[in-house]
């Protein structure tokens, strides 16, 4: 039992990384970001390009693909949504999935058909003994730089004024410019965040689950399930989400391994039955 | 807005006519054999191999002065392992190419789809370089020819070498949902020796997190772990495997024979153990000549999918020399008739994969079987084909 805990909260927080992506580009571009999934797979290439290069220390890595992935965040954001008005959801949510479809076959161009991983002891350390459960480095090595960018989000969006006015550029950004706050700067701040953020879940989740070109679709879809459960309003919830859905593959995988997504998804459906809104999304009222 | 129309016009009749002027590739003066084969996809570096392997029997071929004076012409289609993609490539070979034959493709789904929708309702041959399925050749196929070792035959030998050789008893079974006949002959051959898989676990294609399943194998203690699945899949759960402090030996099925997944498992896929027909080390003579002759021109050793290519076509290349074919495109009916008749008879050809035959009820070709472990780094053979146990 404490093994399937602790796994499935380590690949939950990577699932709810990739869902607080989406929360976060949906709370202030009020776009579905489709194309998470595929940056979660550019993130992982970008680790192995960057351990080429002769970076190995997994910290500066790590701050590496975060500024790296925020840069194509960036031109992503400039070149492809920008220059859609905010009305048309249809053809922005298109043009996530023309993104998608671009960078699969990019990383064919640069990196090849072939699955890789992570050069062995990438993350040092011994495993770690817990009882009678033993703890690879990997595991705790992602339990840590998740818990630390997730800490480090919540202290920028909460702690300083730069924070603030992302949130308010969330919450109304007509409101934010009358406070003024260039609220397309925001916009693109946060989604450079959120693109940054999903790199590196990309490098966690490269040691266990390799990169390829088409593993973006598995976690594109597990992360925006995660941001459902979770509630697409709230970025708590999508961490909760990611680590529910983590807990619920790992557990369903060992007694039902056949029924892994179907029961996955239940579970889903289940928590949309009964929060709408999610498990911690926060039901908003508009005063007319 | 006029000129939009023109340029709109112009473009659409260019297309037009290059779509046309393209189309049919079948010249009096050449050869046309197709092949369908993943050039990108779940299978892509076995595809790649085997379009690599054909490229060199065609190259050497006509190096030698082609077949009966002429020519022969590779075309290739991408299935990127996508069944509906392999049907498409393959009635386009077909009926706007003419090729003779096709070989390929290279797993059991696709080469279901296109035994049932191209070999057997437009009458040419089509030749599959690997897909283990025992159920590809029942039902006695007239024109679809396996050219890989059935499933029944690769686990029957891993299975005994494993029980009578080394002692084993506890097996568990991880494996995609997709591919279900291995697991099925895998469980008869131990029910033969009197044992059961003591847990079946399936995932599906493009899981990345097998820590359930695994832990459930955990708990059950399992000696070996029998995994069917690809490359991908089975390096992931091999490492999560190790990672969960599993250390039974992985047992390999024909999906991760390849030295693509040595490079991606890395040092965990020491130990691995595998059956098949054709390996790079096998030290015989003509095996040698055709890896040498490959890695010269690739820069990497052959996997099983590039030799059971290469002995395919040259099938194809001796049943176009032996047979009157009228080499006349409108014609090509009759010749296809031709090959499949010369291919019904082959008796011990002898490949560099193993020892083939055919006949009008069997279509199916290999097999004998080598043991192949990881060891160092590469798959060695570790018993050969033929040797008693």
């Amino acid at each position: 039992m404490g093994t399937i805990i602790i796994v499935g909260i380590t690949v939950g927080l990577i699932y709810g990384l990739v869902a607080i992506g989406y929360s976060l580009i949906w709370q202030t571009m009020g776009l579905v970001h489709f194309a998470q999934g595929d940056l979660l797979m550019i993130g992982g290439f970008l680790v192995l390009t960057f351990i080429n290069a002769g970076f190995s220390s997994p910290l500066l890595v790590c701050i590496l693909v975060f500024l790296a992935m925020g840069l194509i965040g960036a031109f992503i954001e400039q070149v492809a949504y920008r220059p859609i008005p905010r009305e048309k959801h249809v053809t922005r949510i298109i043009c996530t999935l023309g993104v998608g479809l671009i960078l699969r076959n990019l990383a064919v161009l640069l990196w090849g058909t072939s699955s890789r991983g992570l050069p062995e002891n990438f993350f040092p350390g011994a495993a770690l003994a817990l009882g009678e459960v033993s703890i690879q480095p990997v595991y705790y090595w992602t339990f840590i730089i998740g818990c630390t960018l997730v800490l480090g989000l919540v202290l920028f969006l909460y702690r300083t004024k730069y924070g603030v006015a992302m949130r308010l550029t969330a919450y109304n950004p007509a409101l934010a410019e009358l406070m003024g706050v260039n609220s397309k700067l925001f916009q693109s701040a946060a989604f450079m965040l959120a693109i940054g953020i999903t790199g590196v879940a990309g490098m966690l989740i490269s040691p266990i689950a390799f990169v390829h070109y088409n593993m973006g679709l598995s976690f594109g879809v597990k992360g925006f399930t995660a941001a459902i459960i979770g509630g697409l309003n709230s970025l708590p919830g999508s961490l909760v989400g990611g680590i529910v859905l983590g807990l619920s593959e790992v557990f369903f995988g060992k007694y039902l391994s056949g029924y892994v997504d179907v029961l996955a998804f239940t579970v889903m459906i289940l928590v949309l039955i009964f929060k709408p809104r999610g498990l911690l999304g926060k039901v908003e009222a508009e005063k007319i | 807005m006029r000129i939009k129309q023109y340029v709109s016009a112009l473009l659409i009749g260019l297309t037009t006519v290059g779509l046309v002027g393209c189309s049919g590739g079948a010249d009096n003066k050449t050869i046309n054999v197709g092949a369908i084969l993943s050039l990108t996809g779940v299978l892509a570096h076995g595809g790649v191999d085997a379009r690599n392997a054909l490229q060199l029997a065609v190259e050497e071929i006509n190096a030698s002065g082609g077949i009966k004076g002429r020519q022969v012409k590779l075309l290739v289609e991408n299935t990127n392992t996508d069944p509906e993609r392999t049907v498409s490539g393959a009635l386009k070979l077909a009926n706007e190419n003419k090729v003779l034959a096709i070989v390929g493709p290279d797993n059991s789904p696709t080469a279901f789809a296109a035994r049932s929708q191209v070999a057997e309702p437009e009458h040419i041959v089509i030749m599959s370089v690997t897909g283990s399925s025992p159920k590809l050749t029942e039902g006695n196929p007239r024109w679809f020819f396996r050219g890989a070792t059935p499933a029944e035959f690769q686990t029957k030998s891993l299975v005994q070498y494993l029980v009578k050789e080394k002692g084993l008893k506890r097996f568990a079974i991880l494996s995609d949902s997709g591919i279900t006949d291995q697991i099925e002959s895998f469980t008869k051959d131990l029910k033969a020796m009197g044992l059961e898989p003591v847990a079946t676990e399936m995932f599906k294609s493009g899981q990345t997190n097998f820590n359930g399943p695994l832990l459930n194998i955990k708990s059950k203690n399992p000696e070996a772990i029998f995994f069917i699945g690809y490359i991908t899949e089975g390096a992931s759960a091999l490492t999560q495997a190790r990672n969960l402090g599993v250390d039974a030996r992985f047992l390999g099925s024909i999906g991760i024979i390849y030295d693509e997944f040595i490079k991606v498992a890395g040092k965990s896929s020491e130990g691995v153990i595998a059956s098949i027909g054709f390996t790079a080390s096998n030290e015989a003579a003509d095996v040698q000549k055709f890896v040498t002759a490959y890695k010269t021109k690739y820069n990497q050793d052959p996997s099983h999918a590039a030799a059971q290519a290469y002995d395919q076509v040259n099938l194809i290349f001796q049943a176009i020399q032996n047979q009157n074919l009228t080499f006349d495109s409108a014609k090509v009916e009759q010749d296809r008739v031709m090959i499949r008749d010369y291919l019904e008879q082959v008796k011990n050809y002898k490949g560099i994969t193993s020892m083939i035959s055919y006949s009008p009820t069997d279509h199916s070709a290999y097999k004998d079987v080598n043991i192949l472990e990881v060891v160092n780094g590469k798959w060695k053979v570790i018993k050969h084909s033929g040797e008693a146990n």
